[in-house]
């Protein structure tokens, strides 16, 4: 998807490493208003990316853009962004020191009533003068969300909003972060369940999927699926029989191709899950040993692999 | 409320741990505990006097006050993780600087001068106590910008820190006057000494140099930090 309009991010050739850990490497991606999500398995690179997207951290080479100006040396730019980041840490105080701390610095007119609507937004009106070290994992994280919202900003970067919620309080911040894409707001959301994300996201709304730091698909949510769905996985199986093995593989309906080898066969199947199901079954009506069972997927796979489990 | 004070406010929170604060008063209380001893053990020279404020005084609290106080400020906030609650916000990183600085500024100080000033009227009268109060003030501005800067170059700060103070301005600077002319700790003694009527005998010092130094110093740490908001990566 793209649009005419301006856009909110624009990352080009992005790499950071940290001593001699690639964590991001070579992005190139542009954001538009509405709600992206940034889907990756643990440790893909997604907080890397969101720090550099909203000016925390420089890029070792590249450029970011925000609102066209470099966030790192135009601090004047927050002002149009929010941030939810994954730290658990807090200020000490009340939600409402933090809300409204974080209103003073950005310059809204009267702080106090805009911290009382933004608690209000998040749900976290009755808990607002108690302690937040005193709090659960999921009010801390709505306090998170409110002090990111105060300022009412153009561009929302929420790393894994979801964390630490329970699911009646995650519908609670799924169904906020579509309304706030609905008000034509942008949101940057990282998290990696692909459900969570897919419920996020209008029908127009893009997804980037990073692995090992790199960019490996942006599209619409159903693109970037069936891109992963259609893509056949092949594995590579060491088997004392690959022969008979082959010869009972060959009629399952999902395995399309077979190449055989002295002591592997080598597949491609269209559905891994069918596969997991189906194997065993046919390793003992072909009466032979399997020994060992690689996947051979490129990043996208293994990473749509992590994705739909189950969380 | 200003946006320079939403930043003063959270500043001062950070530096206000218990542990902290609790060494700060025990550092202090062995100031004027100090102070009262050697009072009574003998009748004191004028340089005897302003040596006692300064082994316990100016050697010890004011440094490492200022170590305590400055390190739990943007450092802390950084290794903590709270820092990006006061970095993504549109505030001028000079503003920053400049506004948290005065938070610890404002946190160390009472720390520090009140037990110097009653140090200085237990052991000499008020003329003693005025001496006290400038070189607690001027080294303590000193101090604490060069060691707000240093919890923003390294994890380590604390460490770094009483390394310097012990070894360094306890040690080495006591060689020569080499060393002694890198060590804040000269430029504080020289005020103390002067303001108590006492010729400055560290380095050759006069008052007016150890003050405009300790200014400068100040100055360029505070300089120094606005550079480092400006290019640190921010967890």
């Amino acid at each position: 998807m793209s649009t005419a309009s301006e856009p909110v991010l624009q990352m080009d050739a992005v790499t950071k490493w940290f001593g001699d850990v690639v964590a991001v490497s070579d992005v190139t991606t542009t954001l538009h208003p509405g709600v992206t999500g940034l889907l990756g398995p643990n440790g893909a690179g997604k907080s890397s990316l969101m720090r550099m997207a909203c000016g925390l951290a420089a890029p070792s080479t590249g450029t970011v853009r925000l609102f066209g100006v470099n966030p790192r040396s135009d601090p004047h730019v927050f002002r149009r962004v929010g941030l939810v980041p994954q730290s658990e840490a807090l200020p000490g105080g009340t939600p409402t020191d933090l809300v409204r701390t974080a209103a003073l610095l950005h310059g809204v007119a009267d702080a106090g009533s805009a911290a009382e609507q933004a608690l209000g937004r998040v749900g976290l009106h009755e808990q607002k003068d108690r302690l937040l070290r005193q709090m659960s994992g999921g009010e801390r994280q709505r306090a998170k969300i409110a002090q990111a919202l105060v300022h009412d900003p153009e561009l929302l970067v929420m790393d894994e909003p979801l964390e630490g919620l329970d699911p009646r309080q995650r519908n609670a911040v799924i169904a906020l972060i579509t309304r706030l894409g609905a008000e034509g707001r942008s949101v940057l959301v990282s998290s990696h369940v692909l459900e969570e994300v897919e419920r996020m996201l209008a029908e127009t709304d893009e997804v980037i999927v990073v692995a090992r730091g790199r960019l490996v698909a942006q599209g619409d949510v159903r693109g970037v699926r069936e891109l992963m769905d259609d893509r056949p996985h092949r594995v590579r199986l060491t088997v004392d029989d690959p022969r008979a093995l082959a010869a009972v593989l060959a009629q399952v309906f999902h395995v399309k191709r077979l190449e055989l080898d002295d002591n592997s066969l080598t597949l491609e199947t269209t559905d891994l899950r069918a596969l997991g199901r189906d194997l065993l079954p046919a390793v003992r009506e072909a009466g032979c040993r399997l020994t060992e069972m690689v996947p051979l997927d490129d990043d996208l796979d293994s990473v749509f692999r992590y994705l739909v489990a189950t969380p | 409320m200003s946006a320079d004070a939403a930043v003063f406010q959270m500043v001062r929170r950070e530096t206000g741990g218990r542990g902290r604060t609790a060494v700060m008063l025990a550092l202090g209380a062995l100031v004027v505990i100090l102070a009262a001893l050697a009072t009574l053990a003998s009748n004191l020279s004028a340089r005897g006097e302003l040596g006692v404020i300064n082994a316990s005084g100016l050697t010890l609290l004011v440094p490492v006050g200022s170590l305590l106080v400055a390190t739990g400020a943007l450092g802390e906030m950084r290794d903590s993780g709270t820092l990006s609650y006061l970095w993504l916000r549109p505030v001028g990183r000079a503003r920053m600087a400049v506004v948290a600085y005065a938070a610890v500024l404002a946190r160390a100080l009472p720390l520090t001068v009140v037990p110097m000033v009653v140090a200085g009227v237990i052991v000499g009268g008020l003329q003693l106590a005025a001496a006290g109060l400038l070189a607690a003030v001027f080294g303590t501005a000193a101090y604490t910008a060069v060691f707000l800067l240093l919890g923003l170059l390294t994890r380590r700060a604390v460490l770094i820190g009483l390394v310097y103070v012990a070894l360094w301005e306890g040690v080495v600077a006591g060689l020569g006057t080499g060393p002694a002319r890198v060590a804040i700790r000269t430029y504080a003694r020289s005020v103390l000494d002067g303001a108590g009527g006492v010729r400055p005998r560290d380095a050759e010092v006069s008052t007016l140099t150890g003050v405009i130094v300790l200014l400068v110093v100040a100055a360029v740490a505070v300089a120094l930090t606005t550079r480092r908001l400006q290019r640190l990566d921010v967890p």
